[in-house]
């Protein structure tokens, strides 16, 4: 008993360096634990798979600052992937001041791998107001006169034949707070009647749930482990797969911190 | 007249907006649509009034950390570290938006934002993955039933969340997925529909000017 | 391994060493780390808002002549008496604005969305193909009034009524269990985004 009351006085940085320890060696060193597909990723997966790259153009909407880091940012990584390798083009905006920036990371890379910026994809930039912004560019595109490198909007390629959300074949939001999710179904997704499906942090994915259980999320992407699961659909494994393991390490880490807490607890009582 | 014109304009612009979305078609009498006084002039409005009151906060946070230096508080010198770091980013930012076309600068204002900016707000965050680990160890117990069964369902939802539940239990992640999809889909629907209830009977007290806490209340 | 020549990924592994040095204790690195944080995202959020200010308000009003655009920079600049103590009343004309277009963008589409379809969505015929989904279905419906009346404040709660309020607080801590997994595993992903970069970008180990 006294070795459970000494486990409770445990100085909180010896649970800190396991719990880095935990996580770190996994990544080092990778085991390869199978990973099950949930039914909302496969209904993005399959939404892609149905358009048609010779007419179809996806928008993509980034509502995530960096704090959210790898939780969010690896979902459009992979969505982006998809599109892609499927050949349909894509439209960036931003309703989020650091949107943009996070577009551009994923922007540059497909850049360094050859695709053509204004005819593959294209970067709109941020519009303030949130909602009010959403409804706006919904309602008409053309308020982007140019996009986040100055060009004319209207003399882009990719651009061309679309005047509001609705000529968008699929739209595809990414989102770390509730703008992505009840923001754009209430001003966009509900009064227009356009397919949309989101991904989000793994925190918002329990509250976000509802509406992919009524139809008004046509998909839902869950976090790392939603990025991971897609990754393994499109064949092509990337960093939320590589990091799968890590994250089990960190799970089975923290459940044991909470029966080890638990069992001194009751143990301190019987006492 | 300072409290009565920011009920007026509340309403007016409320109703406007309002209506936008629920009717089609002219004011009758007139050639004007409410649906077009909305896209064209309300709702572009918005976004520069949006704009301004983005840079409200920055503005206010130069304020509260200029008055700390000019007082000598203690630790003055890391307002001075905040206000330097706010006048880059936010001059370079500037020279960018306004010279759109311009690659390089664009290229070097990432390099900042990449490799600074956005390490130190997900190390922030991430900062809370210490905090549970050791708030799992040293708070979350079984103090009472309905705190049990909160611990079960989170236990269960861990469990079937990482590949490693599966490992264990292969119907781990079926029960999760029960869980999230079944009984968390039930009790999230119901908050929302009460919070949006609760959201439209606050709005209809602002709208009506019955709520006026938005405005402050010194003349 | 193979440590990273990039000058810029030194300085990302300085930034997120300099945030994780407060598990240890609270030192001047990490209070550098913690003004820079705030100072380079209230700075990006402010270059941001002029160059939206000049997208889409001063560059239609000069090149387009859209003058109406007037009154919403004039509103904007009206926003900032509210540092000015003896004219900050200003202030609130552009913050009645505000309000106004927020309450009638929410009033009816919260309604539509979150009151009128999440309503809809829950209306299922109860018998399912199978045993477990009429049970499903079951927990559905009646959970959702056994939490919603959690939610009635307006009369008082007992008897039945405080029953079935109860089964919905039960079904809510479930709710909140799920909720509390997830958070764990999120920040457990945003940590682990931080090692790859540590352990990867920088010191080349993965």
């Amino acid at each position: 008993m006294d070795f459970l009351k000494k486990l409770q006085n445990v100085d909180r940085r010896i649970i800190y360096l396991l719990f880095v320890l935990a996580l770190a060696i996994p990544l080092i060193r990778p085991i390869g634990i199978p990973l099950q597909i949930s039914p909302a990723t496969r209904a993005v997966y399959n939404i892609i798979e149905s358009l048609d790259p010779a007419t179809d153009v996806v928008l993509l909407s980034f509502e995530y600052a960096p704090g959210s880091g790898i939780d969010i940012h690896a979902i459009p990584v992979t969505v982006v992937e998809h599109l892609m390798k499927r050949g349909l083009r894509w439209v960036g905006v931003s309703f989020s001041p650091e949107g943009p920036l996070m577009m551009n990371m994923i922007i540059d890379d497909l850049e360094s791998r050859g695709y053509k910026y204004g005819e593959d994809f294209v970067n709109l930039g941020y519009m303030a107001g949130e909602e009010n912004a959403i409804r706006l560019f919904s309602l008409d595109t053309s308020v982007f006169t140019t996009d986040s490198r100055g060009n004319s909007v209207a003399s882009l390629p990719i651009m061309q034949g679309i005047s509001t959300v609705k000529d968008f074949a699929f739209v595809h939001g990414f989102t770390s707070s509730d703008l992505g999710i009840a923001g754009w179904l209430r001003q966009a997704v509900d009064p227009l009647g356009i397919d949309y499906a989101v991904g989000v942090v793994t925190v918002s994915v329990p509250s976000a749930t509802p509406y992919y259980n009524s139809g008004q999320l046509k998909g839902l992407l869950g976090g790392l482990r939603g990025a991971a699961e897609y990754e393994l659909l499109i064949e092509t494994p990337g960093l939320g797969a590589s990091m799968m393991d890590a994250q089990s390490m960190g799970h089975l880490l923290i459940l044991g911190f909470i029966l080890l807490g638990n069992l001194s607890y009751l143990f301190g009582k019987k006492k | 007249m300072r409290k009565e014109v920011p009920l007026v304009i509340t309403f007016v612009v409320a109703i406007i907006v309002m209506l936008s979305a629920i009717t089609t078609g002219p004011i009758p009498g007139t050639s004007i649509a409410i649906s077009d006084l909305f896209r064209q002039h309300i709702s572009p409005w918005m976004t520069i009034v949006s704009a301004f009151a983005v840079g409200l906060a920055s503005v206010n946070l130069l304020r509260v950390h200029t008055r700390a230096i000019a007082r000598k508080r203690n630790d003055w010198i890391y307002s001075v570290i905040l206000i330097v770091t706010l006048a880059i980013y936010a001059g370079f930012r500037t020279y960018v938006e306004l010279n759109l076309s311009n690659a390089t600068a664009a290229a070097n204002y990432a390099l900042i934002f990449n490799n600074i900016l956005t390490p130190l707000s997900a190390a922030m965050w991430a900062l809370l993955a210490f905090y549970v680990a050791s708030a799992s160890y040293r708070a979350f117990r079984a103090r009472s039933a309905e705190a049990t069964v909160l611990l079960i369902s989170a236990i269960v939802v861990m469990l079937g969340a990482a590949p490693v539940g599966a490992l264990i239990w292969s119907r781990f992640p079926d029960v999760q997925r029960w869980l999230l999809e079944v009984p968390n889909m039930t009790g999230q629907r119901g908050i929302l529909i009460g919070a949006a209830i609760g959201g439209f009977v606050t709005s209809l007290r602002v709208l009506l000017g019955m709520e006026r806490g938005h405005l402050g209340s010194a003349d | 391994m193979q440590i990273s020549t990039n000058i810029w990924h030194w300085f990302m592994a300085a930034s997120i060493l300099a945030m994780f040095s407060f598990l240890y204790k609270e030192n001047p690195f990490y209070r550098v780390a913690e003004h820079v944080f705030v100072g380079s995202t209230a700075g990006h959020a402010l270059g941001m808002a002029i160059g939206n200010i000049h997208r889409f308000g001063w560059r239609p009003f000069f090149e387009q002549s859209k003058y109406s655009l007037l009154i919403p920079l004039v509103l904007g600049i009206m926003l900032y008496a509210r540092f000015i103590p003896k004219i900050n009343w200003v202030s609130r004309w552009p913050i009645a604005f505000l309000v106004g277009v927020g309450v009638g963008q929410s009033i009816y589409t919260s309604l539509r969305t979150q009151v009128i379809n999440q309503t809809l969505g829950a209306m299922i015929k109860i018998q399912g193909a199978t045993l477990m989904q009429t049970v499903n279905n079951l927990i559905g419906i009646l959970g959702l009034i056994a939490v919603l009346t959690y939610f009635i404040f307006s009369i008082q709660q007992k008897g039945v009524v405080r029953r079935v309020a109860h089964g919905g607080r039960w079904l809510m801590m479930v709710t909140f269990g799920v909720s509390f997994g997830n958070v764990v595993a999120g920040r457990i992903s945003v940590l682990l985004g931080q090692l790859q970069n540590l352990l990867g970008t920088w010191l080349g180990i993965i």
